[in-house]
């Protein structure tokens, strides 16, 4: 996993066409810049259409024009000037932290409950005591322990 | 914290036309309220689009700045935003709230939590106020939350306190260790002392009748000043075994009047909560002063003087052959201040530092004249063996001018000639002490204490020169009777130079 990232009004097209197998393809020159700049665990999401077709891609390197793309589950080509831009989806939404979504257990976590994220935070409504992931099923109470 | 705001329905149009420098839009008031947020503080912001079937800009609306008033309201936008660039609009143009991508960036996802393999605070800036923050390793593993939105604080949220022991020295002659949680001891706090709650020295001259019940003076409440200037808690362990520290009483001839053991007592670990900006005295226990035998009614004593631990004496060691003065005179200074070796010596009572400028024989020109001497101290009677500090006293009875004297050991042996005007090497053994009449005591600074040491069992040289002209190589400015100088009471005259070790046995 990684942290997305987000521009506005970022699209391009597709500098030469690109078949299904391919993971790497520049955009016309200049496009490139309107799409965010990415580090090690960042990525971001975004969709090539041509007509009919489209595809989710997630780009995992952007140098300039050139991106390197993780590709969707069915892949397709597509030819030059295809439409790519970055675009919102229901995944990312669903990753965004909701207040009041902490999960409630009944028994300390610590080394029998699997987290559902790294970092996760959980209550546990019998003794009152918040724990937090530290990593699979290691946890640490929060606050000053006994 | 400002926020970004968002409605359903934030739909309307253009009441009048914009120009491309317009910073207000008026929409219907209709709509106006799904625009605006009236408890907005500033930097609340929520953003729009405007837009025909061809062309769009997107604004920002400054929610504390915008105009709530019905018959003057207006919304303040920040134009051509997010890469778009600001056009005219006619009166109709269509406007709508949108999401932004500076929306998705402020929220949370679970992989943009930092993982750092060491204690965060005063290193690592937070992203935003409550960060949280994952140490995997370098103490443990332990969850940390910032408390500052730009600084680099950090409170412990979850995993345990990091317990080192931290040396103390408390400044009274004696050494304690206490345990104590790193990330609050420092850099939670600075500052940090030991000092007695009821106001009397540790150290002192006690002058007059001392009655059992007087024997309160030595009781003292220690604790530890932490200035906080960051919220936390903090928790602090003391060992069982404190500290032992003998205190002597000395009549004014260093005859033996009593020995005092001490022990401090008290509750041992703490744990307090720390403010920003606040300053907090921790009671750690009290140091009891018993006596090793029974003190009753009162004992006449004059110029007491009382010490934390064991006081020796190495003085009066200086003999004629065995130390003494040398003096050099040129007119010019460097060739005075480097000269091979001394014009003469003067082995006789008295020890004298100092540089002048001036004439020395009427009819001669003015010459620089320097004077440095030396001490020898025998050493082989100390018994202590954990040396705490170590302290010279000295007896001006004349002096000149406003400089001050510095000492650095020699290795000056038996007897010393003018050969050895220039033994001397190595750091200052103390601060530069201004010379000035009457009773001097110099502390030695730790150089000047690991050469007692090192020289315990033996005999220990050390050359006084004076500070501003010889050590520094500055030459005294003209007119006569420039620079500085003094004498000091040699082995003969009362009270000679001594030096005393403080520490344990």
């Amino acid at each position: 996993m990684a942290v997305f990232k987000f521009e506005n009004n970022a699209k391009g097209n597709l500098e030469n066409a690109i078949g299904a197998g391919d993971s790497s393809f520049s955009l016309e020159a200049g496009d490139g810049s309107l799409f965010p700049s990415i580090s090690a665990g960042e990525q971001f999401k975004c969709v090539m259409i041509e007509g009919s077709k489209s595809e989710w891609m997630i780009v995992t390197d952007r140098a300039g024009d050139v991106f390197t793309v993780t590709r969707g589950a069915s892949p397709l080509s597509f030819g030059a000037g295809a439409s790519f831009e970055l675009r919102m989806d229901v995944d990312i939404l669903n990753l965004f932290f909701q207040k009041g979504s902490n999960r409630i257990v009944t028994t300390d976590p610590d080394g029998s409950l699997a987290a559902d994220y790294f970092g996760e935070e959980v209550y546990n409504s019998i003794n009152g005591r918040w724990w937090k992931n530290v990593s699979g099923t290691t946890w640490l109470q929060m606050g000053i322990t006994d | 914290m400002p926020v970004i705001n968002f409605n359903n329905r934030g739909v309307s149009h253009l009441q009048l036309a914009i120009g491309v420098s317009s910073t207000e839009i008026k929409i219907p008031w209709a709509d106006f309220s799904q625009f605006i947020n009236p408890q907005a503080i500033d930097g609340d912001t929520m953003w729009a689009v405007l837009r025909d079937p061809i062309v769009r800009e997107i604004v920002k609306i400054d929610l504390a700045n915008s105009n709530l008033n019905e018959a003057t309201a207006f919304l303040k936008v920040e134009r051509a935003q997010g890469g778009t660039t600001a056009q005219m609009w006619p009166a109709g143009t269509l406007i709508f709230l949108t999401t932004h991508a500076d929306h998705y960036e402020s929220l949370f996802q679970p992989d943009g939590t930092r993982q750092i393999d060491f204690n965060p605070n005063g290193v690592v800036s937070p992203l935003y106020r409550g960060e949280k923050i994952l140490q995997y390793a370098g103490c443990g593993v332990r969850w940390w939350m910032s408390f500052d939105a730009v600084n680099p604080y950090w409170q412990l949220i979850a995993g345990e306190p990091c317990v080192d022991e931290e040396y103390i020295d408390t400044g009274f002659g004696f050494k304690v260790w206490i345990v104590a949680e790193l990330e609050c001891f420092r850099p939670y706090f600075d500052d940090t002392h030991w000092e007695p709650l009821d106001g009397n020295p540790t150290n002192g001259v006690f002058t007059g009748t001392l009655w059992e019940s007087d024997f309160n003076l030595f009781l003292e409440d220690i604790g530890i000043w932490a200035s906080g200037y960051r919220p936390s808690f903090c928790t602090i362990y003391r060992p069982e075994e404190t500290l032992t520290a003998l205190l002597r009483l000395y009549d004014t001839n260093g005859g033996l009047l009593n020995q005092i053991s001490s022990k401090l007592i008290g509750p041992d670990g703490f744990t307090f909560e720390v403010n920003d900006g606040d300053d907090y005295f921790v009671d750690l226990g009290r140091l009891l002063m018993t006596s090793n035998g029974p003190i009753s009614g009162k004992t006449q004593m004059s110029n007491l003087e009382f010490y934390d631990c064991v006081k020796q004496t190495a003085g009066n060691p200086f003999t004629t052959g065995y130390g003494g003065q040398m003096e050099v005179r040129d007119p010019d200074f460097n060739t005075a201040r480097t000269a091979p070796s001394c014009d003469g010596f003067d082995w006789e009572s008295r020890l004298q530092v100092g540089c002048q400028y001036r004439w020395w024989v009427g009819g001669d020109p003015k010459q620089y004249g320097f004077n440095r001497s030396w001490l020898v101290f025998d050493l082989s009677g100390i018994t202590i063996t954990e040396i705490d500090r170590v302290r010279l006293k000295l007896f001006q009875y004349a002096v000149s001018g406003g400089s001050s004297m510095v000492l650095q050991e020699s290795s000056a042996t038996f007897p010393i000639t003018c050969s050895d005007w220039n033994n001397f090497s190595g750091p200052i053994l103390a601060d530069p002490e201004p010379m000035i009449n009457g009773n001097q005591e110099i502390y030695l600074n730790q150089d000047g204490i690991d050469l007692i040491a090192a020289n315990l069992g033996g005999e220990v040289w050390i050359c006084m020169r004076e500070f501003e002209a010889d050590y520094s190589g500055i030459a005294p400015p003209y007119p006569p009777d420039a620079g500085g100088w003094a004498s000091y009471n040699g082995n003969q005259w009362v009270p000679p130079p001594t030096l005393e070790v403080f520490g344990e046995i």
